[in-house]
């Protein structure tokens, strides 16, 4: 189908609906990601099983408020038993979680197998979702005529609450989810905190279980939230960006469950996952490339450097202004394929004459490598005066840190050192390059 | 009717091999904290289950399990490979592969189910919740066999994981291969969480292999013992599981098997002597009308010991205590049934082995404090002098000095000079 197509009469209740529910599972899950409590969806999700058959079979239709009472009593009690087992017992606290949730929620399907298939709950409705029958299944009132699906206002009154609690004590979330004892030192509860974010967690996975499925609210709890953390650093970010990978999974999701003719909210997850896989790989921050090219740029100017301090010593040497023998430059573990990347750019870059094994160096080479020189001549002194290396010890610490040292940094060590005029190995201090006045007496070492 | 009985008593044989597998792969699971790893694990192998029967266009049990094999590993990979760059936890990753593999599933079944393959369609709804009594005779002889291959590596090897498991860093000094081990070991558990798919189901095979494992913990220290008791209890809930299932129409086996695992979690966590909720209780209020004793006999000691008189009022220890007059009495009734007072209309006194037992613990609790007045440096509630003889804390040559101290001020229970310095107030 075309992608306007998810917008007809048929589909947007769909659209509606799955959107609202990825939304509210990622605002909730955004915290739980941050709070390292991924899994605690995983447990909540599945252990409000039994919760939601019984308050289901009790009421005897879709009310969702004897659901969500049982679902919460349930959540209550993965959590709590889930702390007893780690705390009382001194049960690790994967395993007491994962005997928790995996009991509930067995007890869970037996009790609808044996009980509720009778009445109206389709087990594959309550494990998987059935978000396609959003479209038949609509709500008794109307909004300017037009009768949205049932459990779109249920998301959305869920929805709301959340953004409510959120927004209410968005600071205190925020402490409490990064800096507890500090919460609790100022006063905050963060143990209420924690059982208020249980407890809209449950609210949020009873709500949007209809819409993709008890096992599958785990996907739209973490994914979104795992990929907010890709992309932010500050909490609101992250919540913005969970909700826009939400959102994107949803679309896409039910889009593609229509051209391939299958379930939407499997078709959700399996989106958010490619979401994420996006993210991991392109984040500007986190992502794998970008993180990638940082480190080829960085390898790239220490061989560029490296090139340079070799070449100005050359001339160094040619041109002898000192009367003892420049170290040698840049060691010969580069891997050629980044020599070669970084002969072109510096031929490109106008910093050599020509692209040869030893070119000569132009104004703006000499520049750089005199810098890179007196960088490392200084810090051999550092190193020398202050921490005591024997003569012999320190050119290998010096060509590592050379490429690290700012000009300001350089200027103040330089201070610092007493304007030395050489260096341990009595090799002179070339001037910086912009600082000539401060020098006078120094030629610098072209003219 | 014979058959159907050989059939049933083969494929309880199958589970219950596979409760063996289950059960001591688990255990090395839980030690080496990949619980929740095989959570993420049982539930990425349903693509794989998926594909392979659209690939083989048939339910060949193999080819399934092959299919369920590949995109399990390849779940724990990737779980690996995100968690691996630091900005993603591994809870996360797990919830991740979980979410988005399982899914994959649930749309793949999706297809197969519209492309009008029904009945076949059955036969993967099995692998959601398991189910046992539809399983083939040659299925249950390879879950089987396959099961008892793992029981066997687990024993040539247990030594190895052992160390891998308490003690990583110290095995990679060894010289062991602990990224082999390691590798060989998720291998394992990637073998277990497919032979028990069919039988467990994809959602909960997790299961099987955590419960019965954190059930023996609640037993035993050592990782032996064990082994062999989470087998047993993987056995036990296996084959219970498969009869019950097997017997009742329309219930999966899956839940059945873990609900019977968690049956016996429970039992173990009520029951079990050291760590059971019972025991535990049973040890903390032993514990606690041993240190209530302890007060009382000081307190009854400090009254005589700064009256003079050899016998003290039942008001003045209530002053000293505060005790209400109906705990007062419990606490008193208690002391005279084991002989350590006579509690008469005038007073209390101690008798013989309570003056002994009074002296000694007023003796080691003021050498406690004079310890702590001159040179302690620890932090005295780390100490629980319920339990521990003050020999056995502080080194003979120094209990003496504190004695010496003690006996200089007249205040060291038994000797001679009794002073009317005042106590501290240490409880």
């Amino acid at each position: 189908m075309s992608f306007m197509g998810l917008f007809d009469h048929a589909s947007l209740p769909i659209l509606i609906v799955a959107v609202l529910a990825a939304c509210n599972c990622a605002l909730v899950g955004s915290y739980l990601v941050l709070r390292r409590m991924s899994l605690l969806g995983d447990a909540i999700s599945h252990g409000v099983l039994p919760g939601l058959v019984i308050g289901f079979m009790l009421a005897g239709n879709r009310d969702l408020l004897p659901m969500l009472l049982g679902a919460l009593a349930a959540a209550l009690g993965t959590a709590l038993a889930t702390d007893f087992l780690k705390r009382s017992m001194r049960i690790d606290g994967d395993a007491a979680m994962g005997v928790v949730f995996t009991t509930l929620f067995a007890l869970g399907v037996i009790l609808i197998e044996r009980y509720a298939a009778q009445v109206d709950l389709d087990p594959s409705c309550v494990l998987y979702g059935q978000v396609e029958y959003a479209a038949i299944d609509r709500w008794s009132g109307a909004i300017f005529g037009w009768r949205p699906p049932r459990s779109a206002v249920t998301l959305a009154i869920v929805f709301a609450i959340d953004l409510g609690v959120i927004a209410l004590l968005w600071k205190e979330f925020l402490l409490t989810s990064f800096d507890a004892p500090l919460a609790d030192s100022l006063g905050l509860r963060s143990t209420l905190m924690h059982l208020l974010l249980m407890g809209m967690t449950a609210l949020t996975t009873v709500a949007s279980f209809e819409a993709v499925g008890s096992i599958l609210v785990v996907a739209m709890l973490v994914v979104p939230g795992a990929i907010g953390t890709l992309l932010s650093d500050r909490l609101l970010g992250v919540i913005l960006a969970a909700q826009g990978a939400a959102i994107l999974s949803a679309v896409f999701g039910l889009w593609s469950a229509e051209a391939l003719d299958t379930s939407v909210s499997g078709m959700m997850a399996v989106s958010a996952g490619g979401v994420f896989a996006i993210a991991f790989v392109f984040a500007p921050k986190h992502g794998w490339l970008p993180h990638r090219l940082r480190r080829l740029a960085l390898s790239l100017r220490i061989v560029e450097e490296d090139i340079l301090g070799v070449l100005y010593r050359k001339h160094e040497k040619t041109h002898g202004t000192g009367d003892v023998e420049p170290e040698s430059g840049a060691p010969p573990w580069h891997p050629a394929w980044l020599q070669i990347l970084a002969r072109l750019r510096l031929r490109l870059g106008g910093a050599v004459e020509s692209f040869s094994q030893e070119p000569a160096l132009t104004e703006r080479g000499m520049i750089r490598g005199r810098r890179l020189v007196r960088r490392h001549r200084l810090w051999e002194i550092y190193l020398s005066d202050r921490l005591a290396i024997p003569a012999s010890h320190l050119h290998d610490p010096a060509h590592r840190v050379e490429h690290f040292l700012d000009e300001e940094f350089t200027r103040r060590l330089e201070e610092k050192l007493d304007r030395p005029e050489r260096d341990p190995h009595g090799r002179e201090i070339p001037a910086p390059p912009e600082g000539k006045a401060a020098r006078q007496k120094k030629r610098p070492p072209r003219e | 009717m014979l058959g159907l009985e050989y059939n049933t008593a083969v494929v309880l044989a199958g589970t219950a091999a596979l409760g063996l597998a289950a059960g001591s792969t688990g255990s090395l699971a839980l030690l080496r904290r990949r619980a929740l790893l095989a959570d993420a694990l049982s539930h990425a192998t349903l693509p794989g289950i998926c594909i392979a029967f659209m690939v083989t266009g048939s339910r060949s049990f193999a080819a399934l399990l092959t299919g369920a094999l590949i995109t399990g590993i390849l779940g724990v990979l990737v779980v690996v490979m995100i968690s691996r760059r630091g900005k993603i936890r591994e809870d996360a990753a797990i919830g991740i592969v979980l979410g988005t593999f399982f899914g994959g599933g649930i749309a793949l079944s999706g297809i197969i189910q519209r492309r009008g393959a029904d009945a076949a369609q059955a036969g993967l709804d099995s692998f959601l919740l398991g189910q046992t009594a539809g399983m083939l005779l040659s299925d249950a002889i390879t879950i089987g066999v396959i099961a008892l291959i793992t029981v066997a590596l687990v024993v040539l090897l247990g030594k190895e994981w052992k160390l891998i498991c308490f003690d990583p860093d110290f095995a990679g000094v060894e010289g062991w291969p602990v990224r082999a081990l390691d590798l060989l070991l998720m291998l394992l558990i990637t073998v277990t969480v497919v032979i028990a798919l069919p039988a467990v189901g994809v959602v909960l095979t997790a299961a099987i292999l955590i419960i019965p494992a954190t059930a023996a913990r609640l037993w035993v220290d050592r990782l032996g013992p064990m082994l062999i008791l989470a087998s047993i209890f993987g056995v036990l809930s296996g084959s219970v599981g498969t009869v019950i299932s097997a017997g009742t129409a329309g219930l999966p086996a899956g839940p059945v098997i873990v609900l019977s695992a968690s049956a016996i979690f429970v039992v173990s966590l009520l029951f079990s002597p050291r760590r059971g909720i019972i025991a535990r209780a049973r040890s903390r209020v032993a514990q606690r009308r041993r240190q209530e004793r302890r007060r009382l006999l000081g307190s009854i000691y400090e009254g005589i010991e700064e009256s003079h008189v050899p016998m003290i009022g039942e008001a003045e220890l209530a002053r000293r205590r505060s005790w209400g007059p109906g705990r007062m009495r419990k606490h008193l009734e208690k002391a005279s049934r084991r002989g350590l007072i006579v509690w008469g209309s005038t007073g209390i006194a101690l008798t013989d082995s309570g003056k002994t037992l009074a002296e000694k613990i007023v003796r080691d609790e003021r050498i406690w404090q004079q310890y702590l007045l001159s040179q302690a440096q620890i932090d005295r509630d780390l100490i629980d002098l319920d339990a521990a003889e003050i020999g056995q804390i502080l080194p003979k040559a120094m209990v003496e000095e504190l004695e010496a101290v003690l006996r200089a001020k007249g205040r060291l229970p038994g000797a001679a000079a009794i002073d009317t310095e005042t106590p501290g107030g240490a409880s």
